[in-house]
């Protein structure tokens, strides 16, 4: 126990130690280049207090925000769907793998391009973009999560005649939770960037329009500052969500 | 009581099982040896209803049964009680609170006292192989089927699981088959030892005792288990012998 928190002390301060190293180097980076070409980690604060009392800030993440949840939500649902029957049948797994495959194997930005020819500039577009590619990832996670389910469990359930609702419960419920898990934590990450590129091509709001403004006006400190935010938001996800979240369902493997 | 009559058994181009008969008496146990592949855990599973036969009946008098596998096949994520739970469902499905006190008391009776909230990667190999056996016995099963269920223990545990077995059995009764490679379990706990060989398996030698399991001190097992392997080597191209 004390070894385990001296420990965990131990490669915090290494953490910390690598966010410093980051920062050394843009700091350096800075330094050597020209403005235009690097923000400075001081004038990328800087822009970031000023996009926020100016209200920019708050109200493209907020344009965003509702856009990729929205996306993801959509994905998340129809992969987790048709992940779970993928899982159950081999037949239908076959089945749509072919269109899993292309949506994978397609640059994203091509997408983007369809549904703007599609559903014009907008939310619309940026939506459909995200819920699209979203969607694969949780398909093949949720079905590898039934399909790795222990088929000797099964066997013991058919076993004890356990209800099927039970089996439901204890059994494929929990099973299909570590593939949604994987797949959720990939999709929440993937969501944003995509999210970001389709606004950034079609779109006349959000991050990604900022993001393509701030270029057009090399304004590089903004840009820098949206990535930052970004960066930001995905770890900030990543503490009060998923960490959380990963501890409850793993009390088990202790 | 368990009937096998006229039992084909293939696995793809395999032919484990060919016109095999046997019947399993009203609360006997019996023991099944024999070479590894030779269709010995096929016969549980005929009898459980993981397999089905290809020709032939396989008739229960219950369906209640209990099994112990090989491996303790727990769930991960259920607790102590809550994997021993897993047979009583369909038992007690309307009274979860009387579910639990029966899962429960059946982890107590196999020593898992204190240890109930304790999750399957917590317990050591033969605290997980408690779990299964109270799982089993928790359904007051009128069949008993047991798949090796010592081979991944040592001899302390199998000892200790051996008495368990022997405890719960006194307490329920049941017809019992137990598929085993070590004879000296077959010796200390069987009233009848089947020994399979061949392929498709037929019965080479069917062996009884003329001590009941509970009189049998460590110096008959040996004597017995020498007399056996005797018996076994000589009814090798043989029939079968009683």
């Amino acid at each position: 126990m004390t070894a385990s928190i001296i420990q965990g002390i131990s490669d915090r301060r290494y953490y910390i130690l690598g966010i410093m190293l980051i920062l050394a180097g843009w700091q350096a980076l800075a330094w050597a280049s020209h403005p235009l070409i690097v923000a400075s980690p001081g004038s990328t604060f800087g822009s970031i207090f000023e996009m926020l009392t100016s209200g920019e800030l708050t109200k493209n993440l907020l344009i965003t925000l509702q856009r990729q949840l929205t996306g993801l939500a959509l994905g998340v649902l129809t992969g987790t769907v048709l992940g779970i029957f993928g899982g159950l049948r081999k037949s239908l797994d076959s089945m749509f793998q072919p269109g899993i495959n292309a949506i994978l194997a397609t640059p994203s930005v091509i997408f983007v391009v369809i549904a703007m020819v599609w559903f014009g500039q907008g939310s619309t577009q940026v939506i459909f973009v995200t819920a699209l590619l979203v969607m694969p990832i949780m398909y093949l996670n949720s079905a590898k999560g039934i399909q790795s389910i222990d088929s000797n469990l099964l066997q013991m359930v058919q076993v004890y005649r356990v209800p099927n609702r039970i089996k439901v419960l204890k059994v494929y419920l929990p099973g299909l939770l570590y593939g949604f898990m994987a797949g959720f934590s990939l999709s929440v990450a993937s969501s944003l960037r995509i999210t970001i590129m389709a606004e950034l091509l079609g779109a006349q709001n959000g991050i990604g329009n900022a993001i393509f403004i701030a270029r057009g006006y090399l304004e590089t400190s903004k840009l820098f500052a949206w990535a930052l935010l970004l960066v930001l938001m995905v770890m900030l996800i990543e503490a009060i969500v998923f960490n959380p979240l990963q501890r409850f369902i793993s009390r088990w493997q202790e | 009581m368990v009937y096998m009559e006229h039992i084909n058994k293939s696995f793809g181009t395999l032919k484990v099982i060919e016109d095999f008969s046997y019947t399993f008496n009203q609360g006997e146990f019996v023991c099944i040896c024999g070479p590894s592949g030779i269709g010995k855990t096929t016969i549980l599973q005929l009898i459980a209803g993981l397999q089905q036969p290809d020709a032939g009946m396989v008739q229960c008098a219950s369906r209640n049964i209990g099994y112990v596998f090989q491996e303790p096949r727990l769930i991960p994520w259920c607790n102590v009680v809550e994997n021993i739970e897993m047979g009583l469902f369909h038992i007690i499905p309307e009274d979860p609170p009387e579910r639990r006190r029966r899962a429960a008391e059946m982890a107590r009776r196999v020593g898992l006292d204190g240890f109930q909230d304790y999750y399957p990667a917590q317990l050591s190999g033969g605290m997980k192989q408690r779990v299964s056996l109270a799982r089993a016995f928790a359904v007051e099963p009128d069949i008993l089927l047991l798949d090796e269920p010592f081979s991944s223990l040592n001899i302390e545990l199998r000892d200790a699981m051996c008495n368990y077995l022997q405890q719960l059995l006194a307490l329920k009764p049941c017809t019992s088959v137990m598929v085993t490679h070590t004879l000296e379990d077959a010796v200390r706990l069987a009233d009848r030892l089947l020994y399979l060989r061949d392929r498709p398996c037929r019965i080479a030698l069917e062996y009884t005792w003329d001590r009941p399991s509970g009189q049998r001190d460590m110096s008959y097992i040996y004597q017995q288990m020498q007399a056996i392997s005797e018996k076994i080597d000589l009814n090798c191209d043989g029939g079968r012998e009683t």
